[in-house]
């Protein structure tokens, strides 16, 4: 059981970056390719860091995106980082740019014959958390806001308030964008916790552009 | 100690009336609201049936007095605000009065005509139109109309909205924090919604049967439906009775799916359990459920499944009754807040339209012929929604 301080100030216990050739855990690489993995990236992470979830293959790209990032934030050795912890006080605050675009896009073009139930229920980019919080469980708390780019300061005031003044232990957070091609992703995992990172705009804005 | 939200009294309108009286004759007589629509202009008039008020905008606004170019959702939301609140609304003064409002359709009525023009000419759309698209924009207008400003919020979770809004009236009430609500919700039907839940392939082609073993799916509604909660020492100042109360409620959420329920209705019994646990009753002590029962295949079973394993062999009379007036989404809750609160008022109980054959994975049948002189204490209204909403409300007679 984890031990959590109300005087403790939030901090950073995680961080996943998706580079155009790896993805890097806590500033360690945990998987890498030898050239740019663009076209097909999240099927090929999927696979190489061998998860097992089939309803991945039926999610829209920015979805992808998100749910391989917070699988592979929150794995652990043994388990995962909120283990222990209570699913009703664990929160989600994403940011994006592009939204659920991408699937947008495809869904209007089976208007012209039979309109796709299964990429319609992806046209809202928070659906990006529903897949997240029905993978690991989490209820509580979210806010999936559309911004130009990474606003660190915006992220640090909601993910502040969540934990210190909303009764949440836990927050993952981060920025999860994504277009045919192109992807930007990065995720933090944030507890009241005693750790290396203190969380802030400046960390989150330090760790994004490593 | 909680006070208690008392009901003292109701609006409505639904495609089965104009108010609380008229679709308290529908109910009794059978009529359902479903048919082709006339009013809101879809390709697919002919093919999917809609249960809609038959008026024009123009004529919904004089019923009130107010603004025919205001979004349809907020003309109905004025209809059913006005029934409910117009008899005290003199007394309240001093009295901290509160407007729950739902809605998920908002102003998309009208942001639909400007889209459609601005797609042909883009200098000749008509932007002003789109200035109450967003929900709670409904909720202002309504509220300014009648002058209500102490607490004022919009509640948008899919098909649970109004039950929550209800929910939130209650417990504001409960803890002191307002001496009248009026709480339930308004939607309009818009192609938005139409063509979504069409492209969902869960819109039923004829007349919907819920809790059939051949259902097809859903008929969509449009309505509005308040509940007038007050306190005691409200009801003392305004001279207002009740004849029952808001004595339970819950919500939870199933986390399963965007658009269905889990199978075995996980959000559903939570939902269910938790709102009896509120009323501090036994699933025993609940007298007729008046059930969410949308005529999804997906909805139905999940729902009876959740009623079967918390009520066991003895499932209490129940039926639903969006077969009369559609699934009027944000407003549902409501609607069937008040029918809930006609049923322990009447002794009475509806029956389930067009129900034919049991279904194959639930074993209870819904009522199928309308039960009189009853003594109806307790009734428990289910609301689950897309998202995996899922609140249950608890209405008890004093």
């Amino acid at each position: 059981m984890l031990h959590l301080d109300i005087n403790t100030k939030p901090a950073i216990i995680q961080w996943l970056r998706f580079n155009k050739q790896s993805v890097i855990k806590g500033g360690s690489p945990l998987l890498s390719f030898n050239e740019p993995v663009d076209s097909h990236a999240p099927e090929l992470i999927y696979r190489g860091l061998q998860y097992n979830y089939a309803k991945f293959f039926k999610m829209d790209l920015i979805s992808k995106w998100a749910w391989l990032g917070a699988e592979a934030l929150l794995k652990t050795e043994n388990g995962y980082l909120y283990d222990g912890m209570d699913k009703t006080k664990i929160a989600i605050v994403l940011q994006t740019n592009h939204g659920c675009l991408d699937v947008d896009k495809r869904y209007s073009e089976t208007l012209a014959t039979i309109p796709s139930p299964a990429l319609f229920v992806y046209t809202l980019p928070n659906i990006m958390l529903g897949e997240i919080c029905i993978r690991h469980g989490f209820k509580g708390e979210q806010a999936c806001v559309v911004s130009n780019g990474f606003d660190v300061q915006e992220m640090e005031f909601w993910v502040n308030d969540l934990l210190n003044n909303r009764g949440m232990d836990a927050c993952l957070c981060g920025w999860v964008d994504a277009t045919a091609g192109t992807h930007d992703v990065c995720l933090f995992w944030v507890t009241k916790q005693n750790a290396q990172i203190v969380f802030s705009a400046d960390a989150m804005s330090v760790l994004y552009n490593k | 100690m909680k006070q208690r939200a008392y009901i003292v009294n109701t609006g409505i309108i639904t495609a089965i009336g104009n108010n609380t009286p008229s679709c308290l004759d529908a109910l009794l007589h059978s009529r359902t609201g479903i048919g082709e629509a006339e009013y809101l202009q879809t390709y697919w008039s002919k093919e999917l049936p809609v249960a809609e008020v038959k008026a024009s905008n123009a004529s919904l606004a004089a019923m009130t007095d107010t603004n025919s170019l205001w979004p349809r959702t907020a003309l109905l939301s004025a209809i059913a605000v006005k029934e409910a609140w117009q008899p005290f609304a003199d007394k309240a003064t001093g009295l901290r009065v509160g407007f729950f409002s739902a809605t998920t359709v908002g102003g998309m009525d009208l942001t639909e005509q400007v889209y459609k023009t601005f797609k042909e000419d883009s200098n000749a759309a008509d932007f002003d139109k789109i200035k109450n698209h967003e929900c709670g924009a409904i909720t202002e207008l309504v509220a300014n109309h009648f002058g209500i400003s102490d607490f004022v919020t919009t509640i948008s979770t899919a098909c649970s909205s109004a039950a929550n809004s209800i929910m939130m009236a209650a417990q504001m009430i409960g803890n002191g924090m307002l001496d009248i609500a009026i709480a339930g919700g308004a939607d309009s039907l818009s192609r938005f919604t139409l063509n979504g839940f069409n492209t969902l392939m869960i819109l039923d082609k004829q007349p919907c049967q819920p809790f059939d073993n051949n259902r097809r799916g859903l008929n969509l509604g449009e309505g509005a439906a308040y509940i007038l909660l007050m306190s005691e020492k409200a009801m003392q100042q305004c001279g207002a009775t009740a004849s029952c109360m808001v004595s339970g409620y819950a919500n939870a959420n199933d986390a399963y799916h965007q658009t269905a329920s889990s199978p075995d209705g996980t959000g559903n019994k939570l939902a269910m359990g938790n709102a009896l646990k509120v009323a501090n009753l036994q699933p025993a002590d609940i007298d007729y459920i008046n059930l969410h029962g949308t005529g999804t295949a997906n909805n139905d079973s999940s729902e009876g499944k959740a009623i079967e394993t918390l009520f066991g062999s003895n499932v209490p009379m129940a039926s639903s009754t969006k077969a009369y007036t559609g699934h009027t989404l944000a407003a549902a809750g409501a609607v069937e807040a008040v029918f809930s609160v006609l049923s322990i008022q009447h002794g009475i109980v509806y029956p389930n339209l067009r129900w034919q054959t049991q279904m194959e994975d639930v074993g209870f049948m819904p009522v199928t012929t309308l039960q009189t002189g009853l003594d109806i204490r307790h009734v428990l209204s289910n609301s689950f929604g897309f998202g995996g909403n899922c609140s249950s409300l608890v209405f008890s007679k004093c």
